[in-house]
């Protein structure tokens, strides 16, 4: 196996790999947290004198040639004490580096990383690392640590609507980012209707976003790719730690399963805000009416060293969401005694699940093979039952269930192969079938006179599949010492209802290093995506669908450009400039009125396809490390979208078009048990479009019509397409952690008491407008806000 | 508040058309569901805000539906800001000109409020008309159409499917066929709809009360009727209160319409329907008639949304609104009503309810029939 995969890279790349000298030896291994034995991913290791260096991959692995000689080698990774050490080499030796973390929080913090390489010197644009433990000195919506809402603070990135989770990447839609949890794609990210994410930060170790500038092993989505990756679990020793705030508590556990060869971590979390509502929401409510309201999810992941060159994950995330109502209405007025009751609920969740297997072929060749699962599924139910209190009882019910929802099963291989410290080269391939419900109802009736005769209707709208797959190889090399590239090729095709499409996606990024702290940066991607979201109200709503391309509806493609430049001022700050172009087609709307449509009729009748575009420039300044950390995040950008059966074929602002987007995020170490967190942030008004005026319907088929002017309601007439901006948006959060020198129960461990609040000056964001009638019987605009001040206080442990 | 949210598209349980044996309102929608949750989520945050919205200046809008045989009918009115609490007034001051082949027509005189109606002319076929229309302080206004084919109905059948009575449902249900003869090598625009007329009979008091016409809701499955906003599952008939279709699936052929209209025999409220009168209208409509009436109809359905996307009404009027259309019709009256035998149209029911809508006018009288 080794052999024919390294005889297939040199006729891949024959021109690419110089010839390695004789008196070179290679260096490969793996490098963990000394504390927890987890592998450490993007953890740098660079010989100073040679000015060679790399980075371990997504599972700790690294491997660098060196001419053989003592060489001195540092090993660092962001939050912990860097390892200086001298290697002499003479023949290929595997080293494994351990190193120690610092502890966060007492008096420096250290918040967006240079994971891996240094940002000047890599040939990645656009892309951030976010390091959990820091996000979750931030502050927090409901004291609840939210990695995608911390994201939503990167310049480049938009927030969609007050709350909400969704993500709107340089102009694209949240439908265009790829959300990966251990690999897995998460198809509905969101809890309580998006206001908060399903990512519990107690189990994440890392987070990364790729806004643009896509390598090649990245395909399928427009717009970005989240890349989320759960802790292993403690190799060492047992540990747990949580969280006990105001709506949500969670607790994760981890440990050993053999010390030092197989471990574990199991996190979950729920909202308990329906038993802590339920006083409030039952003085509210009417007589028979009823609100039930939580979410919960779980991680679980496994991780075991088979052998030095073998290791298994796996890995799993379940969530649910569960929201119902019931009314009850009592007409004693009529004889009998007339009752309605209408129950309805909502319930929605994903389930993801990866098996991966870790295989070192050499110390060049690292294999990561990945069985994956992921499946979101939403159910809908409503029931109305009429009760005639006669003797017995006569009752008819209506029951109708709706369901739909996205299931995939995949594989997915990548390699990992570095012949020379000239480059580093990664080719794999993945399929995946896709098996989408695209809406089925059933409906039973009861009637009261019929002999209880249960009705169900089988529908004809029934799961289809496609399956999807792609192959990828990309090489960063370095061409001259100033000069390096990612060059790289991703095809993919799908295949569905006997259609095939396919793509070849080219992938090229380069970066010119002026000064040793100073690089330009270029990169230009095409991208195809064979899904779409199927989404009528401009909120991410669980009822979204996601459908595959078809003959009539082809894939969404974009093609991205973007220029920029990368300076480190000094150790503690970077700048980073970036412009971008991009351009997309086959997108996706709702035709005009088709809000409310019946879901299970063809959605292809119901939908206009258009194109869109989006430029701008994003600027990046970030203060590193110190006692004052944080960032200034800058975006001036237009987004644009045209579409032949809207606004007349003209050009309109997309929704989420922001002119001016700022987001200034810092931390702030007051001692070494006390430290201040804050984000405010601004955003130009969103784009909607606005009924100027208005003018009495006539219908020709409706004599009420005529013979009252009032029996329809009034056409609108409206102004141009998103001609109307709403009130801008923007925010200050304000956190105080207290970190203690363990938990308040036992002897050891530590923990934070974190207070804080949610938009301090309350401001009242806009969140939709609506009409309604004044007092005195004028119309007016409203505009529904959602969050007022909201403050928070979380307490999270660990021992 | 919230519940026009979950009940209000349906509109009114009596215009019919709901499924069987249930007085059941409307059927909450996942969408509307989720929607309905986040309101109530929202409760207590709506917060009024003064939004500035751009001025409108009030420009003249145009319905006036013209058919052969009919005078010339156009009610005028203007539009109004959107937030202003003015309603959309009639225009008594308007002077209305009816134009074919740049020849004025006729000057239309001011019949009843705001509308203006033709003392001699009478639409022709295979002429363009427009229609022009001037008042002091506003922007004239025209537009232009034209009589679209006679309606090719070749076919007209009714069928009692179930009778209730015979039922513990108590539903009766009628199919109606009705077979269409397209014309080829021209663009052809049908409308249907079924005007019900109800005598109202108060049991305590033992009064009889009519009310006026009404639409009546038809259930179907032809794909013809396009998307109905009523459907649910994809296994049942759609719900339409009336349809508006083009003959993109049957250009020049012939094509049988489908549909079913049901009621209850005996409804079990304290006030009876002693008597019920249905009417199947068939239309021809011209293009521009069919835009307007799709995008109307499109457009309220939206009226609850606030994340809908927007919909323009289509006009045909330049610097105005409404529209000026051309149809043609067939009317279809059925034999059988919750009663019996009496053989009254829709037609008559428009004459005693004193209305002036044109449908109204073309309807023709029952023979013998007397008030």
């Amino acid at each position: 196996m080794r052999g024919i995969v390294g005889l297939l890279l040199c006729l891949l790349t024959p021109k690419l790999l110089p010839a390695q000298p004789v008196s070179q030896h290679t260096l490969s291994g793996f490098v963990t947290d000394s504390e927890s034995g987890e592998r450490l991913p993007g953890a740098n290791l660079y010989a100073p004198a040679l000015r060679i260096g790399t980075v371990t991959n997504d599972f700790g692995f690294y491997s660098l040639t060196l001419p053989a000689d003592a060489v001195v080698l540092r090993i660092s990774y962001l939050g912990y004490q860097p390892r200086t050490l001298a290697v002499h080499l003479r023949r290929d030796l595997d080293l494994n580096f351990a190193l120690t973390p610092v502890a966060v929080g007492l008096d420096e913090v250290e918040i967006v990383a240079d994971r891996g390489e240094r940002e000047v010197e890599s040939t990645q644009m656009s892309a951030i690392d976010l390091p959990v433990e820091a996000v979750k000195m931030l502050p927090a919506l409901l004291g609840e640590v939210d990695v995608i809402k911390a994201i939503q603070l990167l310049p480049g990135v938009q927030s969609g609507t007050e709350g909400s989770t969704g993500l709107y990447v340089r102009g694209g839609g949240p439908d265009q980012n790829l959300i990966l949890l251990d690999g897995a794609p998460v198809y509905n990210a969101s809890h309580v209707f998006g206001f908060l994410s399903v990512f519990n930060a107690d189990a994440l170790q890392q987070v990364r976003l790729i806004k643009g500038g896509f390598p090649a092993r990245y395909g399928g989505r427009l717009s970005a790719v989240v890349d989320l990756s759960m802790k292993e679990g403690n190799l060492k020793r047992y540990e747990a730690d949580g969280t006990v705030g105001l709506v949500f508590s969670s607790l994760t556990a981890q440990g050993p399963l053999v010390k030092d060869k197989a471990s574990f971590i199991v996190s979950a979390r729920r909202t308990y805000i329906d038993v802590l509502a339920r006083p409030f929401l039952n003085r509210n409510l009417e007589d028979g009416q009823s609100l039930t309201s939580y979410f919960y999810d779980a991680n679980a992941k496994v991780n075991y060293i088979a052998s030095p060159r073998n290791r298994l994950f796996g890995s799993l995330y379940l969530g649910r969401d569960v929201y119902g109502s019931t009314f009850e209405t009592v007409d004693r007025a009529r004889n009998p005694v007339y009752r309605e009751q209408n129950t309805g609920g909502a319930h929605w969740g994903n389930v993801t699940a990866t098996l991966r297997w870790n295989h070192l072929f050499s110390n060049q060749l690292f294999a990561n093979t990945t069985l994956l699962y992921s499946r979101y599924h939403f159910d809908v139910l409503s029931r109305l039952t009429q009760i005639k209190e006669t003797t017995p009882a006569r009752q008819t019910s209506e029951e109708i269930t709706y369901s739909s929802g996205i299931e995939d099963l995949g594989a997915r291989i990548d390699f990992d192969f570095r012949p020379a410290p000239a480059h580093y080269i990664r080719f794999g391939s993945s399929v995946t079938q896709h098996r989408f419900n695209p809406g089925i109802s059933t409906l039973q009736l009861r009637l009261a006179d019929a002999g209880g005769t249960d009705t169900t209707l089988t529908p004809n709208t029934f799961p289809f599949a496609a399956t999807e797959a792609f192959l990828y190889a990309e090489d960063d090399v370095r061409l001259t010492s100033h000069l390096k590239a990612n060059l790289g090729l991703h095809a993919s095709a799908m295949r569905v209802n006997g259609t095939t499409y396919a793509s070849l996606q080219p992938r090229l990024a380069v970066r010119y290093l002026l000064h040793p702290d100073w690089s330009l940066k270029a990169s230009f991607g095409t991208m195809q995506q064979y899904l779409h979201l199927l989404t009528n109200t401009g909120i991410n709503l669980p009822t979204d669908l996601w459908l595959a391309a078809t003959d009539r509806i082809r894939p969404q493609r974009a093609w991205q450009l973007a220029l920029g430049t990368a300076y480190s001022l000094s150790a503690d700050y970077l700048v980073s400039v970036e412009g971008y172009y991009k351009s997309m087609r086959s997108l996706i709307e709702y035709k005009p009125g088709a809000s409310f449509i019946a879901p299970n009729q063809d959605w292809q009748d119901k939908v206009a396809v258009g194109c869109g575009w989006s430029y701008g420039v994003e600027v990046f300044l970030r203060k590193k490390q110190g006692r004052t950390t944080g960032w200034i995040g800058y975006t001036l950008s237009w987004t644009q979208r045209r579409f032949d059966a809207l606004n007349d074929g003209a050009a309109f602002p997309y929704r989420y078009d922001r002119r001016h987007d700022v987001s200034v995020v810092l931390t702030h170490a007051l001692s070494k048990r006390l430290d201040l967190g804050a984000t405010w942030v601004y955003g130009t008004g969103q784009a909607i479009t606005l009924a100027t005026a208005r003018f009495a319907n006539g219908h020709l088929l409706d004599p009420q019509a005529f013979l009252d002017p009032n029996a329809l309601p009034d056409l609108r007439v409206y102004g141009s397409h998103g001609g109307y901006r709403m009130a801008p948006y923007h925010r200050l959060d304000l956190a105080l952690n207290w970190h203690f020198g363990k938990a308040f129960f036992l002897e050891s461990g530590e923990s934070t008491l974190s207070a804080g609040a949610y938009n301090v000056y309350n401001r009242k964001n806009p969140f939709y407008l609506f009409t309604a009638t004044g007092p005195d019987g004028e119309r007016q605009y409203r505009q529904a806000s959602l969050f007022p001040v909201l403050p928070y206080v979380a307490y999270r442990f660990r021992f | 508040m919230l519940q026009p949210l979950m009940y209000g598209r349906m509109g009114v349980w009596e215009c019919g058309g709901r499924k069987k044996g249930s007085h059941l309102p409307t059927r909450p929608y996942p969408h509307t569901r989720i929607i309905f949750l986040i309101a109530v989520l929202l409760a207590g945050c709506e917060t009024v805000v003064d939004v500035p919205v751009p001025p409108h200046e009030s420009q003249l809008v145009a319905q006036s539906f013209f058919s052969p045989g009919s005078p010339w009918s156009v009610r005028v009115t203007h539009s109004v800001g959107y937030t202003s609490p003015d309603r959309p007034g009639l225009i008594d001051d308007a002077t209305v000109e009816i134009w074919a082949n740049d020849q004025l027509v006729e000057r239309l005189p001011r019949s009843n409020a705001g509308t203006y109606v033709s003392q001699a002319a009478l639409p022709q076929a295979d002429t363009r008309y427009t229609v022009r229309i001037a008042a002091p302080g506003y922007t004239t206004t025209e537009g232009h159409d034209a009589l679209p084919s006679p309606v090719p109905v070749t076919h007209f059948q009714e069928t009692v499917v179930q009778d209730g009575a015979d039922t513990n449902a108590q539903r009766r249900i009628l199919n109606l066929r009705i077979t269409l003869d397209d014309l080829a090598d021209e663009d052809n625009f049908y409308g249907l709809g079924i005007l019900q007329g109800r005598w109202i009979e108060d049991r305590q008091s033992g009064t009889v009360t009519l009310l006026p016409p009404s639409l009546f809701g038809f259930e179907s499955n032809d794909p013809v009727f396009g998307e109905s906003a009523f459907a649910f599952l994809d296994t049942e008939k759609s719900y339409y209160r009336e349809a508006f279709f083009s003959d993109d699936l049957f250009a020049g052929r012939t094509h049988t319409l489908d549909l079913d209209i049901q009621y209850d025999a005996t409804p079990p409220d304290a006030q009876v329907i002693v008597r019920r009168v249905f009417t199947v209208i068939v239309l021809s409509i011209s293009e521009d008639f069919f835009r307007y009436l799709k995008t109307a109809s499109n457009q309220s359905l939206t009226n609850e949304n606030p994340f809908a996307e927007p919909l323009r009404v289509h006009s045909n009027m330049t610097n105005g609104f409404g529209v000026f259309a051309g149809f043609q019709h067939r009317a279809f009256p059925l034999s059988v009503d919750s009663v019996g035998t009496a053989p009254i149209t829709s037609a008559d029911l428009c004459r005693l309810a004193g209305l002036t809508h044109p449908i109204c006018q073309i309807l023709p009288p029952t023979p013998g029939f007397q008030e």
